[in-house]
């Protein structure tokens, strides 16, 4: 008795100093915002069929709200599409749901042994939720393709592209400038010590459409003027699209610019960046190769410049001995994919590992997990995952096992011994 | 009285028992099959001895099943039942109901008397007029297919109930029924084709329920036909001109000539080992090269028309591999065969002469090499297939032999010759194939024992004698007393659920046992065993509360269950081979995770489900008592005990929830690990992760809102009716969305039974308020009857 009155008196005295914090703390709150999560996971599940999982994740889930239009060719959709709905986002409900959490820990929750397993389980909760929150912000999401035999360095972005000039003039030695995506704002001109020459930038899209004109035919209005490489040797048109942030997004991202040396224009150029990898453009016709490096002479130096997407260099190299696609016999369904690799490490070490289904390679905090195969072209290609805090939901997860197994047994014995009891008696 | 109180409870396990394990005359097998012997043959000189025939082995959709299960599963497919029904003459029918009535029978007549006893017959509408067709079982059914196909063509294979469909080939579903037969649709084939192919080019999404129908029927139709050609390869008739240009006119199938189509095999053999020996012979203008080309060709087209591989693997070559039986002449094409287009001819004769010339375990490295290495040369590719048909593959198996004598045995009616085949061909197989035929029997067995089909009859008895015994409680003054009727059938109750629970349990572990595999698997198994966890927790429910209502519950959600998964099981675009005990796709091929995640995420479902229905029967509960006026007999009993009733509902729904919590919460940190050892990322936001995470959030908001007393019993019972909604979203709806890792199943069909579902769910949530609503009419009326007073209020 005498226990049990010291912890409601602990309890009472944090109430007492923390009673600011009783407003968040009320169940009532947690209640709405609860059910406003599920509002938020049900939208951003159906917004996924229209604008792919990474659209829904930008929306809703990596934003404090989102505006939802009640789809079309549901009932009544032509008459409700029309208003906008804010749907609070991802980082408002789980950044409340913490300090809700929190502020009940401090003024609500009795921190006593019978509770420890609720106790427990908020706590692993809010881990989960902390640990969301975090990999949501850093974790980085990036491909490797790999042709058989060959070795590769370096992993591509999904989303993002960079504009690279590279200078090759000398045979042993190559002098890169990358110009990151934030900076390609039309009208903006940029300087770097290691170029000899300023760029202009005209114009600048995450994704267009393009053909080739007919020999005759006009333009484009964004090609028209354009007045050196590909872009005047080959018949392009090019228009603005927006960026598909579907699973198999295909965004061809595109970059106007102009050379100035001085105040004097050496031409205007543009160049479109594969998302495979610009070596496909040479497989996708022979007058296109050239996106990959579009040579500029100036002042006895060869330039090669390429939009890319965004790419990071790793420390070490992986190369492909041999890739397997199995399939169930008489069947289309898949039962493995494997690729057979070594790892080329710093110390001119190798190590040699197989990645399949379900047995991701983890190298040196990330994740290369067999993301697509292609038997025919001999080439595979990873998914490439770098999430520092991947440990949090783990130890999330043991809280919350070790506070539902006290929890529940405490509940499942009371339940049993009262049953027992009150069938003696009858 | 009481005497006959204490029969009830004997019987009704009796009549439990009979459903749920004995012999009886919905299935064809009983638990003691299982135990039966196994290798029996039938010895008859009467009859074919379809027994034995049905457990051949064969390979079709990854997986080693016998000729039962393929039968069944194809006309799964075609006509949603696993029997075909073939129309009888009504002279025919007087004729055996003669048959009856005679009292000297000879052998052959007591035989079609035992025939015609065991066939069910009904009446279906032919031009108009009912016509009494029988029964066709699905081995029957098959060997009619492979073996005499025109006979076959007559049987009513196909269902077709699209009424645009049948107005494609002309008919109408009021005259004509909905079973059809492929000699029936044959006039309309060009029609069906022509239409399915305009359909194809509709986005799946995208097609409208004539498209979708035709499609069907166009899949229906060729698996027909490629199942026709599984065991005789197609014989084209050849032009004329081309016969004489190859000079292959007495080599190719004459079926004047020749006793059987392995005849051709033999000849195009010798022309293989003439090859062998003599490789120079391999260049461009040789006439006996020329002719391998030939059948080479000819043979590759005939791989493409089968349903199933009847040809086990080498026991010399021990690779695994089993075979069709044109690919056991000459193996199959290495890469696809348009790419034939891009070969050189000189470079394939020039490579194909130097593989020859090797050794042959050479040739099997070099062979192995070049398939692996040169995949972009179509020369040096296609001349592997042809150095492995010239010197590796030799002879005709002699399986193709005995396949071929079964086949005619049966057109010719030879009885004993026929069962002596099949027994021989059984045994070579299943030795062959050995041991991936070890579960063959069995699975046979279990085909024909149809555990699910038998635990369905015993949910709805189940239910039907729960709700006799809550029928008969008012009228009983001491309901809980024991030998009262109503604590009889409550008891009787309890152990049938146990009887039907274990006959449910049986088919799970035996589809475990026969796929290698933890319970679930696909959505199938998912909806097998829902029902079975929520049976499971009813009974442990029950068995502390015997209400009935844990019963009633249980034995709902366990025939639902099973009715979904009967309908998910004929859902072509869901399972198009038809075999719910489909191989599984790369990514899940984990059996930890499948046994661990999925398990209890299913689990999960269940329990909210259970849930859900307790909540339901809380509100219907409340209404029976709101509508009984209290001033009857029964009004009295019930009110009087309504409040201890609402308070073991209650408590039953806040403990399962409690259960439901800690399932789905389990389950979907469990996927999230998974996710995370697999791709490296603990949650993605995938539709199906979301989903579950929904059951969470509710489930999470049900206790809260309980706890904090916020809600009451009635809104707990509403909320956790609401689960159902959720669950059901997360379960189904998340597939038809075709979004994310998770949509194994994309499924439209289910669209609308889904929605019904949620419209249903909502009105039992309204039905939980109706006294609220109901008071608040009448207190608004009687504000309106005194205006004043309102106002001063």
């Amino acid at each position: 008795m005498n226990i049990s009155n010291k912890k409601t008196n602990s309890l009472g005295q944090r109430r007492k100093t923390f009673s600011f914090l009783l407003p968040i703390a009320s169940l009532r709150f947690t209640l709405s915002l609860l059910s406003l999560s599920m509002i938020l996971v049900f939208v951003a599940t159906l917004e996924q069929v229209r604008i792919g999982i990474r659209g829904a994740l930008a929306e809703y889930f990596e934003s404090f709200f989102g505006i939802w239009h009640y789809p079309k060719d549901f009932w009544g959709g032509n008459v409700i599409h029309d208003i906008p709905l804010p749907i609070p986002g991802g980082y408002l409900l789980g950044g409340l749901l913490i300090l809700n959490l929190t502020a009940a820990y401090i003024v609500r929750f009795q921190w006593s042994l019978k509770k420890t397993g609720i106790q427990l389980i908020h706590l692993g909760i809010i881990l989960l939720l902390i640990g969301q929150l975090v990999t949501q912000a850093i974790q980085e999401e990036s491909r490797m393709q790999i042709n058989k035999g060959e070795k590769s360095n370096f992993i591509e972005r999904f989303h993002g592209v960079e504009l690279v000039l590279r200078n090759v003039t000398k045979p042993d030695v190559e002098e890169v400038v990358t110009i990151p995506q934030e900076l390609l704002k039309p009208g903006q001109i940029l300087y770097d010590p290691a170029l000899p020459f300023k760029i202009k930038i005209h114009n600048f899209g995450v994704n267009c459409d393009f053909d080739i004109a007919k020999d005759g035919e006009p333009r484009s209005e964004l090609t028209s003027a354009i007045t050196n490489g590909i872009g005047k040797s080959v018949n392009l048109n090019v228009f603005h699209k927006d960026e598909d942030f579907s699973g198999d997004a295909i965004n061809f991202g595109f970059v106007i610019f102009e050379l100035l040396e001085g105040s004097q224009s050496l031409g205007k150029w543009i160049s479109i960046s594969h998302p495979a990898g610009n070596q496909v453009w040479g497989q996708l016709s022979p007058s296109l190769a050239d996106m990959e490096f579009q040579s500029i002479r100036h002042d006895g130096n060869l330039w090669g410049i390429a939009l890319r997407q965004k790419r990071e260099y790793l420390p070490y190299s992986i190369e492909l001995l041999d890739i397997e696609n199995e399939f169930y016999q008489g069947t289309e369904t898949p039962f493995n994919f494997e690729s057979d690799i070594n790892i080329h490490l710093e110390n001119n070490q190798t190590r040699r590992a197989l990645v399949y289904m379900n047995t991701p390679l983890r190298h040196e905090g990330k994740t290369f997990y067999q993301y697509q195969m292609n038997s025919a072209g001999n080439y595979t290609v990873f998914q490439v995952i770098r999430n520092p805090s991947w440990l949090v939901p783990y130890i999330a997860c043991v809280l919350v096992a070790f506070g539902m197994l006290w929890q529940f047994s405490f509940h499942l014995f009371k339940f049993l011994k009262k049953n027992s009891s009150s069938s003696l008696k009858a | 009285m009481n005497r006959f109180y204490k029969i009830i409870l004997p019987s009704i396990i009796l009549i439990g028992l009979y459903i749920a394990f004995f012999p009886n005359t919905w299935t064809h097998a009983s638990f003691f099959d299982f135990f039966s012997d196994k290798e029996g043959y039938l010895d008859s000189n009467d009859s074919f001895d379809l027994e034995t025939f049905s457990k051949i082995p064969v390979l079709r959709g990854g997986r080693v099943k016998p000729l039962d299960s393929v039968a069944r599963n194809i006309l799964l497919v075609l006509r949603n039942k696993r029997t075909a029904l073939k129309v009888v003459d009504a002279s025919e029918l007087d004729y055996l109901e003669s048959l009856k009535s005679k009292s000297k029978l000879t052998d052959k007549e007591a035989l079609q008397l035992r025939v015609f006893s065991k066939t069910k017959y009904e009446k279906i509408p032919q031009n108009g007029v009912e016509v009494t067709v029988a029964n066709v079982s699905a081995i029957d059914w098959l060997s009619q297919v492979l073996f005499n196909p025109e006979q076959a063509d007559l049987l009513k294979s196909f269902l077709i109930d699209h009424d645009q469909v049948l107005g494609l080939i002309n008919q109408k579903l009021s005259t004509n029924g909905k079973f059809y037969s492929y000699s029936e649709l044959e006039p309309y084939l060009s029609n069906i084709d022509s239409s399915a192919r305009k359909a194809g080019e509709v986005e799946t999404e995208k097609r409208n329920s004539f498209q979708q129908n035709i499609i069907e029927l166009y899949r229906s139709l060729l698996i027909y036909k490629k199942l026709k050609h599984s065991l005789s390869p197609p014989t084209p008739a050849e032009r004329p001109e081309v016969i004489q240009q190859m000079d292959v006119g007495d080599l190719i199938y004459d079926s004047n000539k020749d006793n059987s189509l392995s005849d051709e095999f033999f000849r195009f053999r010798k022309l293989t080992a003439n090859l062998s020996k003599n490789p120079s012979l391999v260049k461009l203008g040789s006439k006996d090269f020329a002719k391998v080309v030939y059948f080479v060709d000819r043979y590759n087209q005939a791989n493409l028309w089968t349903e199933f591989l009847p040809i086990p693997p080498d026991l010399n070559i021990n690779d695994g591999k089993w075979k069709k039986i044109t690919e056991s002449l000459v193996g199959t094409e290495p890469i696809d065969s348009k790419e034939k287009q891009r070969m050189d001819p000189a470079k394939f004769a020039e490579i194909l002469r130097e593989l020859l010339s090797l050794s042959k375990k050479d040739l099997i490295e070099r062979i192995q090499f070049i398939r692996e290495n040169q995949k972009l040369d179509p020369s040096a590719q296609f001349a592997t297939q042809y150095a492995e048909t010239i010197k590796l593959l030799e002879g005709v198996d002699p399986l193709i032999l005995k396949y071929e004598n079964l086949s005619s045995a049966f057109l010719e009616k030879r009885y004993s010759d026929f069962n002596n085949l099949a027994k021989s061909i059984y045994e070579d197989s299943t030795h062959r194939a050995a041991p991936k035929t070890s579960t063959l029997l069995f699975e046979k067995t279990f085909n024909q024992f149809e555990p699910f089909y038998r635990s369905s009859i015993a949910y709805v008895l189940v239910f039907v004698i729960v709700s006799i015994s809550w029928l008969l409680s008012p009228f009983e003054n001491t309901s809980s007393a024991k030998g009262g009727i109503v604590r009889t059938l409550r008891n009787s109750a309890y152990y049938l659920t146990i009887i039907v629970f274990l006959c449910h349990t049986f088919g799970l572990c035996a589809r475990m046992y026969i796929e290698g595999r933890p319970p679930v698997t696909n959505l199938y198994s998912s909806a097998l065993f829902i029902g079975w966890g929520a049976v499971l927790l009813c009974l442990a429910t029950e068995k502390y509360i015997r209400l009935g209502i844990a019963s009633a519950m249980g034995s709902l959600i366990g025939f639902g269950s099973l009715i979904i998964a009967q309908s998910l099981s004929m859902d072509s675009s869901l399972n198009p081979t038809g075999d719910t005990m489909e191989m599984m796709r790369a990514v899940l091929d984990s059996n930890f995770w499948l046994a661990t995640h999925v398990v209890i995420i299913t689990i999960g479902y269940s329990t909210t489900f259970l849930g859900g229905f307790l909540g339901i029967a809380f509100v219907l509960y409340r209404l029976i008592c709101f509508l009984v006026s209290s001033e009857s007999k029964i009004g009295t009993k019930l009110l009087s005990v309504q409040k201890d009733a609402n308070k073991i509902l209650g408590s039953m729904i806040f403990g399962i929830t409690c259960f439901s919590l800690f399932f789905s919460l389990v389950g979907t940190i469990l996927g999230g690990i998974w996710a995370d050892q697999s791709w490296g990322r603990f949650w993605g936001w995938d539709a199906k992760e979301n989903g579950a995470l929904l059951i969470v959030i509710w489930n999470a908001i049900i206790l809260h809102a309980r706890l904090s007393g916020l809600a009451k019993t009635c809104g707990l019972a509403t909320l956790s009716i609401f689960g159902n909604i959720v669950t059901a979203w997360s379960w189904f709806g998340t597939n038809m969305l075709g979004v994310g890792l998770h949509s194994y199943g994309f499924m439209d069909k289910a669209f609308n039974p889904l929605m019904y579902f949620f419209a249903s769910q909502m009105l039992f949530i309204l039905i939980g308020y109706i006294p609220e609503i109901f008071n608040f009419l009448l207190s608004l009326i009687s504000s309106n009857k005194s205006p004043n007073s309102s106002q001063h209020n």
